[in-house]
C-alpha cells in the first residue's frame, strides 16, 4: 500500500489483474495511469486469496494508492447478536434471493442500509457463521435448488457468500470518478461505490466478465473435485450448482451496468453481448486499445534464404488460450510444410498442469524439433524473425499481439472470438476497405487453422497483401494517442462537471 | 473442502478397525469399565473381609485399594482421552506403524512421572510393612497401565481376548488371593491381586505388540496431539477428579478413621457409594446396547446422507430421527434406571442387611444411589456430545462437575454427618441438568453444528 485514501481523481477497480498479475488488462492499467500524468489515481486489486503478493509493475508516480481486497478474509465481528440484528438479517436473506436470481441495482441499493445497520457487528461470524446465517443459507437452498446435494450447494452459496460480503465490507477508497476495468465483483464494487458516493462509475470491458466466467465454469471440474462414492442425482445438482454460479455472476453484472454512467468496450461484437446481459445502448461506448505503431512499424519480414518459415503464438499457456489446438495444427502443418519453426511465446507457470499436458502432446506427435516454450520475452526482439502469428484462445478480447505483429506487418491466423475478425477482416464500415489482414478460422479446428497457415507461408502474393491491409489498419485505427486522448475526454467530460 | 469432507467420511467409516464414533462407543466402555472393575475388585475385597473387615490390616488393605484406583484414574486420564483420538486417526488413516511405540511411550511416560509421588505414598508417608508397601506400589503401575492398555484393545476390537484375559486375571487374583490370604493375610491378598493384574497387563500388552508392528519412533502423540487435542486431556482428567473427589474429601470428615498406617478412609462412605454404583450396571448396559443397535444407526445415515449429497429436507429428517432416538433411548433409561433406583432405596435396609451395613449411614446411601442416577445418565450425554465432537461443552460440563463436586461435599462434610452424600447429589443433579441442557441445544440445531462450528473447528485444528 503506497498511502491511505487521499481523495484522488480516479479510483480503479481492479479484479485478478493489476498489479499482481502480468496480462492483458494489467498493462493496459499501467499504461492508462502513466499517460495521464494530470490526474491523480488509486487502485482497489481485488484478490482471491490473501496472500503475500509481489507488485509486478513499478508503481507510477499519479498512482497514490494501491489497496488489497481480499474475497476470502472477512472480520470475525461481534459474536452475540441481538434480536434486532437477527431480523435484519433475514430482511438481507430476502435481497441476497433476489440478488441470485433476478437482481436489479435498486437491490444492492437496499441492501446497503441493512448492512450498515449491523454496522460494528458485521463480520463472518454473523453473516457466516451464526446460527442466524445458517437460517439464511437454508432458506436461500429451499428456495433456489430445493432438490440439490446440499452438501455440495453449502460449499458453493458460502464461497459465494463470502465473496460477495467481502465485496460489500470493504473500504472503498475516495475518488472524483470510480472506474473498474470488468463487471463481477470489481463491478460489484463500483456499484456500491456509486450509491454510496454519489460519484460516477466507468466501465471499460476488456473481454465479458460473464462469459468468461461461464467458460470458466463449463470447462473446469471444481466442482467434481470429491472422491467420495456419489449417485446419479449429483450431477444434476452440479449443473444446478454451475447455473446458480453463472446467474450470480450475471446478476452482478446486470447491477454494475445499471450503475455506470458509461459502458466502453473495444469492439462492436461485445456490445451486443453486454446488452444481452442488460446494458442500456445508450451508455455504450466502442474505444478500441491502440498500440504505439511508431515502435512497431520499422519492423521488415526476414527473407533470407535460410531462414525457415516461422510461426509464433504469443500468450499465457492456459486452457483459454486453446494451445493445444494450436499443438495440433503444427502437426498437420507437419504434413504440408517439410521444415517451419513455431514459438510459444508467454509464461508458463501460471498452469503447471497444463503446460505439462502440452508438453506431452508435442512429444507424442513428435514436434520437439519444431516448437519452442520461450516463455516471457521481449517481443521486439522476436518479431523480426517471425512470419504468421496464430491465435487459436477460444475467448479473447481484443488481442494486442495482432496489433503489434500487424504494425510490423506480420498477418495473423485468429479464431472467430472477440475483436479478431475486425481487426483482421476490417469492419464492415470501413471505408476504403482495406483487405484481409490474416485469416480467421473457427474455433478449435486445427485443419482449417493449418490450412490457413499453410497458404499465408507459401503463397507470397497473398502473404505481401495480408501484411500491406494490416499494416495499414493498425496505424489508422488502433493508435494508441488516438485511444489516450478518448480517454483523457471521457474522464475531463466528468470532471469538469464538478 | 478438506474441513467437513473428511471429517464426515471419518465418521461413517466403519467397516476398517475403527471409526470415531465406535470409537466413543467404546470409550464408554472405557469409561464405564474401570467403574465396574473397580466395583467388582473392591466387593471381592469386601466379601473375603466379610467378618473381619475391621482389623487393622484389611483395613489398611481396603484403603490401598481404594487410593491405587482413584488415583490411577485420575492420573492416567488425560492420557486415555488423547489416545483415543489418537489411535482414532491412526487407524483411520492407515498409518499404524507409531501405535505400538505411542503405547509404550504412555507406559513409560505414566511410570517416569507417577515414579516419585507413589514411591513417597508408600515408602515414606505411610507407615506399612515392607512387603505390603512394594505391594501396594506395584498395584498402582499395574493398574496404571490396565487403563492405558484398555484404550488400545478397544481399538482393536478383539473383545473376546481382552475378556478372556480379564476374566482369566481376576480367576488369578481370586485363586492367589484365597491361597496367599492364609500365610500371609491381608498382603497376601494384595499380592494375589498383584498377580492377577500382572497377568492381565502382560496378555494385553501381548496382544498389542502382536497385532501393530513394533519399531520404536518417537510417536507423534506428543508433539501434535496434546497440543491440538488439549481439551480432551483436561476434559478426561476433570472427569476424573469429578468421579473421586467426594471420595478423597470426604476422607477428611470426622467420622473417617484415621489408620495408624497415616492413611485416612472413610470406608462406610465408601461403601455406601460402591453399592450405589452395582445398582448402575443394567443402565450402563442398557445403554451400550441402544448406542449399538439405535442410535448409532441413525447417527451413521445422517453423516452418510450429507456425504452422498442428499437434499437437505433428507438431512432434515435424518436429523429428526437423530432426536427421536436421543429422546427415545433417554426415557427409556430414566424410566428403567429412576425404577431400579426407587425399588433400591425403598429396600436399602435389606440390602444393609445382607450387607452387614450399618444403618446410621441409610440416609447417605440414599443421596448415593440418587447422585449416582443422575451421574450416570450425565455420562450418557456427555458421550453423546462426544459422539457429536462437542468437545468445548463436554469440557465445561465435566469441569463444571468436578468443582461443583468438589466444592458440594467440602460444604456439606461441613454441614454435618446428616447432609454427607447430599454434595455428591446436588452436583450430580446439576451436571445432568447442564448436560440435557447442552445436549438438547445442540442437537437441535444438529445441522448447523455440524456444518458450520464443527467445520471450523477443523479448519483451525488443520492449520
Amino acid at each position: 500500500m503506497l498511502g491511505r485514501f487521499k481523495k484522488v481523481d480516479i479510483c480503479l477497480l481492479l479484479e485478478g489483474s493489476y498489479p499482481y498479475v502480468q496480462g492483458g488488462v494489467s498493462s493496459w492499467v499501467q499504461d492508462l495511469i502513466l499517460s495521464h500524468p494530470d490526474y491523480t489515481f488509486s487502485v482497489v486489486a481485488i484478490v482471491s486469496r490473501e496472500e503475500n503478493q509481489q507488485s509486478m509493475y513499478k508503481f507510477p508516480k499519479n498512482l497514490l494508492s494501491v489497496t488489497r481486497c481480499s474475497l476470502s478474509n472477512i472480520p470475525v465481528g461481534r459474536k452475540m447478536l441481538t434480536p434486532r440484528k437477527k431480523k435484519t438479517l433475514q430482511r438481507i436473506e430476502q435481497k441476497i434471493i433476489s440478488l441470485l436470481t433476478k437482481a436489479r441495482a435498486r437491490d444492492l441499493e437496499e441492501l446497503l442500509p441493512l448492512l450498515k445497520e449491523l454496522n460494528g457487528a458485521c463480520g463472518s461470524y454473523m453473516l457466516l457463521d451464526s446460527p442466524a446465517a445458517w437460517q439464511v443459507l437454508v432458506n436461500t437452498y429451499d428456495k433456489l435448488m430445493p432438490q440439490s446435494s446440499f452438501l455440495d450447494y453449502f460449499w458453493s452459496f458460502r464461497a459465494m457468500l463470502e465473496s460477495f460480503y467481502s465485496i460489500l465490507l470493504t473500504d472503498i477508497p475516495q475518488a472524483r470518478i470510480y472506474h473498474t476495468c470488468c463487471t463481477g465483483y470489481a463491478g460489484l464494487l463500483g456499484a456500491r461505490a456509486n450509491m454510496e458516493t454519489w460519484r460516477p462509475l466507468l466501465l471499460t470491458e476488456h473481454g465479458i466478465y460473464t462469459n468468461e466466467r461461464r467458460v470458466e465454469l463449463l470447462t473446469t471440474d471444481w466442482l467434481y473435485n470429491t472422491s467420495y462414492a456419489r449417485n446419479y442425482t449429483v450431477n444434476r445438482s452440479m449443473l444446478e450448482l454451475r447455473d446458480l454460479w453463472i446467474g450470480a455472476f450475471t446478476n452482478y453484472s446486470r447491477i454494475c451496468y445499471e450503475s455506470c454512467s458509461k459502458i466502453v468496450t473495444l469492439y462492436r461484437g461485445n456490445q451486443l453481448v453486454q446488452m444481452d446481459d442488460g446494458a442500456n445502448p445508450d451508455k455504450m461506448v466502442i474505444i478500441p486499445n491502440g498500440i504505439e505503431y511508431e515502435r512497431f512499424c520499422g519492423i521488415r519480414r526476414n527473407r533470407d534464404k535460410d531462414h525457415p518459415p516461422t510461426i509464433a503464438f504469443i500468450g499465457r499457456v492456459v486452457p483459454i488460450k486453446d494451445v493445444k489446438t494450436f499443438i495440433r495444427t503444427c502437426s498437420i502443418l507437419k504434413g504440408m510444410l517439410p521444415k517451419f519453426k513455431v514459438y510459444i511465446m508467454g509464461p508458463t507457470e501460471e498452469n503447471i498442469g497444463y503446460y505439462e499436458e502440452c508438453c506431452e502432446m508435442i512429444e507424442h506427435l513428435a514436434l520437439q524439433e519444431d516448437i519452442i516454450f520461450t516463455e516471457n520475452v521481449d517481443i521486439m526482439e522476436y518479431l523480426p524473425k517471425i512470419d504468421v502469428i496464430a491465435l487459436t484462445s477460444i475467448s479473447e478480447a481484443q488481442p494486442l499481439v495482432i496489433l503489434e505483429a500487424g504494425a510490423a506487418g506480420i498477418p495473423t491466423v485468429a479464431t472467430r472470438v472477440g475483436a479478431c475478425p475486425e481487426i483482421i477482416m476490417g469492419k464492415k464500415t470501413e471505408s476504403p476497405h482495406l483487405g484481409e489482414g490474416g485469416a480467421i478460422v473457427p474455433l478449435s479446428n486445427p485443419a482449417e487453422t493449418a490450412r490457413a497457415l499453410y497458404r499465408l507461408l507459401t503463397d507470397e502474393d497473398y502473404y505481401d497483401q495480408c501484411s500491406k491491409a494490416i499494416r495499414e489498419r493498425v496505424r489508422l485505427y488502433y493508435n494508441k494517442k488516438d485511444q489516450q486522448k478518448t480517454y483523457h475526454d471521457l474522464y475531463a467530460s466528468f470532471l469538469d462537471k464538478e | 473442502m478438506a474441513g467437513i469432507g473428511f471429517v464426515l467420511k471419518r465418521m461413517i467409516k466403519r467397516d476398517d478397525l475403527i471409526g470415531v464414533a465406535s470409537a466413543y462407543v467404546h470409550s464408554s466402555l472405557i469409561s464405564c469399565g474401570p467403574w465396574v472393575f473397580t466395583i467388582i475388585a473392591l466387593s471381592i475385597v469386601y466379601t473375603f473381609c466379610g467378618g473381619n473387615a475391621q482389623s487393622e490390616g484389611y483395613l489398611n488393605l481396603q484403603a490401598v485399594l481404594f487410593y491405587n484406583f482413584a488415583y490411577s484414574l485420575i492420573f492416567t486420564a488425560p492420557l486415555h482421552m488423547v489416545a483415543t483420538r489418537y489411535i482414532a486417526d491412526s487407524i483411520y488413516k492407515q498409518d499404524i506403524t507409531d501405535i505400538s511405540s505411542s503405547l509404550l511411550t504412555c507406559l513409560t511416560l505414566i511410570t517416569i512421572t507417577q515414579m516419585l509421588p507413589v514411591a513417597y505414598a508408600y515408602f515414606v508417608f505411610v507407615d506399612l510393612p515392607i512387603l505390603f508397601r512394594l505391594a501396594a506400589f506395584l498395584c498402582f503401575f499395574l493398574l496404571s497401565f490396565i487403563w492405558m492398555l484398555n484404550v488400545y484393545l478397544t481399538a482393536l476390537k478383539n473383545y473376546m481376548a481382552t475378556t478372556k484375559a480379564f476374566a482369566i486375571g481376576m480367576f488369578l487374583v481370586f485363586i492367589f488371593s484365597v491361597w496367599l490370604l492364609r500365610g500371609y493375610n491381608e498382603i497376601g491378598v494384595l499380592i494375589g491381586f498383584d498377580i492377577g493384574l500382572a497377568f492381565i497387563v502382560f496378555a494385553l500388552t501381548g496382544e498389542v505388540m502382536a497385532e501393530y508392528n513394533y519399531k520404536f519412533t518417537f510417536p507423534k502423540l506428543f508433539r501434535t496431539y496434546f497440543r491440538k487435542y488439549w481439551e480432551l486431556a483436561l476434559a478426561g482428567t476433570f472427569y476424573s477428579l469429578g468421579v473421586w473427589s467426594d471420595k478423597l474429601i470426604m476422607a477428611f470428615a470426622p467420622e473417617a478413621t484415621l489408620l495408624p498406617s497415616h492413611m485416612r478412609v472413610y470406608f462406610e462412605y465408601n461403601i455406601s457409594f460402591f453399592v450405589a454404583y452395582i445398582v448402575m450396571i443394567p443402565s450402563i448396559a442398557m445403554f451400550i446396547l441402544s448406542v449399538e443397535t439405535n442410535f448409532f444407526d441413525h447417527y451413521r445415515k445422517f453423516y452418510k446422507d450429507i456425504l452422498d449429497g442428499v437434499p437437505y429436507s433428507r438431512i432434515e429428517s435424518d436429523h429428526q430421527s437423530i432426536m427421536q432416538s436421543i429422546r427415545e433411548n433417554g426415557r427409556n433409561l430414566v424410566i428403567m434406571q429412576g425404577c431400579i433406583c426407587f425399588f433400591v432405596i425403598a429396600f436399602a435396609h435389606k440390602i444393609f442387611d445382607f450387607l452387614h451395613l450399618a444403618m446410621g449411614q441409610i440416609s447417605m446411601f440414599h443421596f448415593a444411589v440418587l447422585g449416582s442416577y443422575f451421574h450416570v445418565l450425565a455420562l450418557f450425554e456427555l458421550i453423546a456430545l462426544a459422539y457429536f465432537e462437542c468437545r468445548r461443552a463436554a469440557l465445561w460440563i465435566q469441569a463444571v462437575f468436578f468443582i461443583s463436586n468438589a466444592l458440594f461435599t467440602y460444604i456439606t462434610m461441613k454441614a454435618g454427618f446428616v447432609y454427607y452424600g447430599y454434595g455428591y447429589f446436588l452436583s450430580s443433579l446439576l451436571t445432568f441438568f447442564l448436560a440435557s441442557i447442552s445436549l438438547y441445544h445442540y442437537a437441535r440445531r444438529l445441522p448447523y453444528c455440524e456444518f458450520i462450528l464443527n467445520n471450523i473447528l477443523h479448519k483451525r485444528l488443520a492449520d
